[in-house]
C-alpha cells in the first residue's frame, strides 16, 4: 500500500503535469492565431525579417512567464503591446531612419505600378514609404489595412480610442497615398 | 469610421493595391517560423518545460539576452531595456522589473545585422512547417481533445480509462505536436495503475 507521502506526491505531480500541458497547449494556440500578425507589424515598424520574428519570440517568451496573469480573450493585446514595447526599446528611431537611408541608396525610386511584380520589391517599397511616418499611424494602418482588424478591436489592442485610430488611420492613409502617387509619377517623369 | 474599408477592398489605386497585398503576403520564412518555435518549445525535440528558463536551457542561441521581466500588470508592459552595442559578438538586452526573479540567461538569437535582407517569405502555407509539426488545426483540436479526456480520466483515478485514451492518440498521431504530453500522462497512468494494484 503506497504511503501518504506517495499519495500526496503523486496527485502533485498530476496536477503539475496537467498545468504543463495545458500551458503548452495554451502558448501554442497563442503562437497559432497571433504570430503572424505581430511579425508583420513589427516588419512594417521597420524591423528586419530576423529581427522581427526574434523580437515575436521574445514577446511570446514573456508571455509564457506571464501566462497566469494574461486574461483568457487579453493574449492578443498583451502580446501586441510587449512586442511594441520591445521594438522600441531595442530598436531605436535612430537605427530605423540609418536603415531607411541605405535602402534609399539601393532601391529605384521610380518603379512603374507594372513592374512591381516581385514580392520583396513590393515590400520594400511599401516600408519606404513608412520610414519616415510616425509609428502610432504605421501600426494602426496595418492593423486596419493589412490585418483587417476593426477600429473598435484596433481601440482595445493599441489601447486608444476609437476616435483616434479614426484620426490616425486618415493621416497614415494620407501619408501612404500620397507616398505612392509620387513613385508613380516619379518614373512616370523619367519615361 | 464604421463605413470604412480598407482600401485593398475600395478604392486603392493598381499600384497601392500591389504594394498592399504584397505586405498582406509576406510571413516570417520556414526558417524564422521553425526557430521561434523552436525557441518556444513548441516542436518535438524541445520538452515543454513549464518553466521557461528550464526550457530556454537546453536550447542553443548565438549570443547572451538576460531577462527578467517584471511590471505587466493587466495587459500593459512596461519595459525598459538596453540593447549591447552593435559591435558586440553578442547582444545583451535586459528588461528588468522589481521582482525577486533571477535574471534568466536566454538564447538572444538576434542577429548583429540590422540589414533588411529578403528573409521573409511569400505565403506559401503549405511550405512553412513539416507535417509533423505543423498539424492542420481541427488535427490539433483533435490532439488536445484526447489528452483532454486522458488527463480527465488520471484526475477522476481511472488509470486504465486514461491509457485507453492514450492509445487512442497513439494509434491517431504517432507523431503528433503533443506526443511528449501525452508520454507524460501514460507514465502517470501507468504509475497510478500499478498503486492501484499493490492498494
Amino acid at each position: 500500500m503506497p504511503s501518504a507521502t506517495m499519495m500526496i506526491d503523486s496527485t502533485a505531480e498530476e496536477a503539475s503535469l496537467g498545468a504543463r500541458t495545458a500551458a503548452r497547449i495554451r502558448l501554442e494556440r497563442m503562437f497559432r492565431a497571433h504570430h503572424e500578425l505581430i511579425w508583420r507589424t513589427l516588419r512594417r515598424l521597420g524591423l528586419s525579417a530576423d529581427l522581427a520574428a526574434d523580437t515575436t519570440q521574445q514577446a511570446y517568451l514573456i508571455a509564457a512567464e506571464r501566462l497566469g496573469d494574461i486574461r483568457t480573450g487579453s493574449e492578443r493585446a498583451f502580446l501586441f503591446s510587449t512586442a511594441i514595447g520591445l521594438a522600441r526599446t531595442n530598436f531605436r528611431r535612430s537605427q530605423r531612419c540609418q536603415l531607411q537611408s541605405d535602402m534609399d541608396l539601393h532601391i529605384d525610386p521610380g518603379l512603374r505600378a507594372e513592374q512591381v511584380t516581385n514580392h520583396c520589391s513590393a515590400v520594400e517599397l511599401l516600408d519606404r514609404v513608412f520610414a519616415k511616418t510616425d509609428e502610432d499611424l504605421v501600426t494602426v494602418f496595418v492593423l486596419f489595412e493589412l490585418e483587417g482588424l476593426s477600429a473598435p478591436e484596433i481601440s482595445q489592442l493599441v489601447d486608444i480610442p476609437v476616435g483616434t485610430v479614426a484620426s490616425r488611420l486618415r493621416r497614415a492613409r494620407a501619408t501612404f497615398r500620397a507616398a505612392a502617387r509620387r513613385m508613380e509619377l516619379a518614373h512616370a517623369a523619367q519615361r | 469610421m464604421k463605413d470604412l474599408k480598407p482600401l485593398l477592398r475600395e478604392g486603392a489605386s493598381d499600384f497601392e493595391r500591389q504594394l498592399l497585398s504584397a505586405a498582406m503576403r509576406e510571413r516570417p520564412s520556414p526558417q524564422l517560423h521553425s526557430r521561434m518555435r523552436r525557441t518556444l518549445g513548441l516542436t518535438g525535440p524541445i520538452a515543454w518545460a513549464g518553466s521557461v528558463k528550464a526550457m530556454l536551457a537546453t536550447v542553443a542561441g548565438k549570443g547572451a539576452v538576460a531577462v527578467a521581466v517584471v511590471g505587466l500588470a493587466a495587459g500593459v508592459v512596461g519595459l525598459r531595456a538596453q540593447q549591447a552595442e552593435r559591435s558586440a559578438p553578442s547582444a545583451n538586452v535586459a528588461v528588468e522589473a522589481p521582482s525577486t526573479a533571477p535574471a534568466a540567461p536566454i538564447p538572444a538569437a538576434v542577429p548583429p545585422s540590422l540589414a533588411v535582407a529578403p528573409a521573409a517569405a511569400p505565403a506559401a502555407p503549405a511550405a512553412v512547417e513539416p507535417a509533423a509539426e505543423e498539424p492542420s488545426s481541427g488535427e490539433l483540436r483533435e490532439e488536445i481533445r484526447l489528452l483532454d479526456e486522458a488527463r480527465s480520466a488520471l484526475q477522476r483515478g481511472s488509470g486504465a480509462a486514461a491509457l485507453e485514451q492514450l492509445d487512442r492518440y497513439r494509434q491517431r498521431f504517432p507523431s503528433g505536436v503533443l506526443r511528449r504530453e501525452a508520454s507524460l500522462l501514460r507514465q502517470q497512468a501507468v504509475a497510478g495503475r500499478s498503486a492501484g494494484a499493490a492498494r
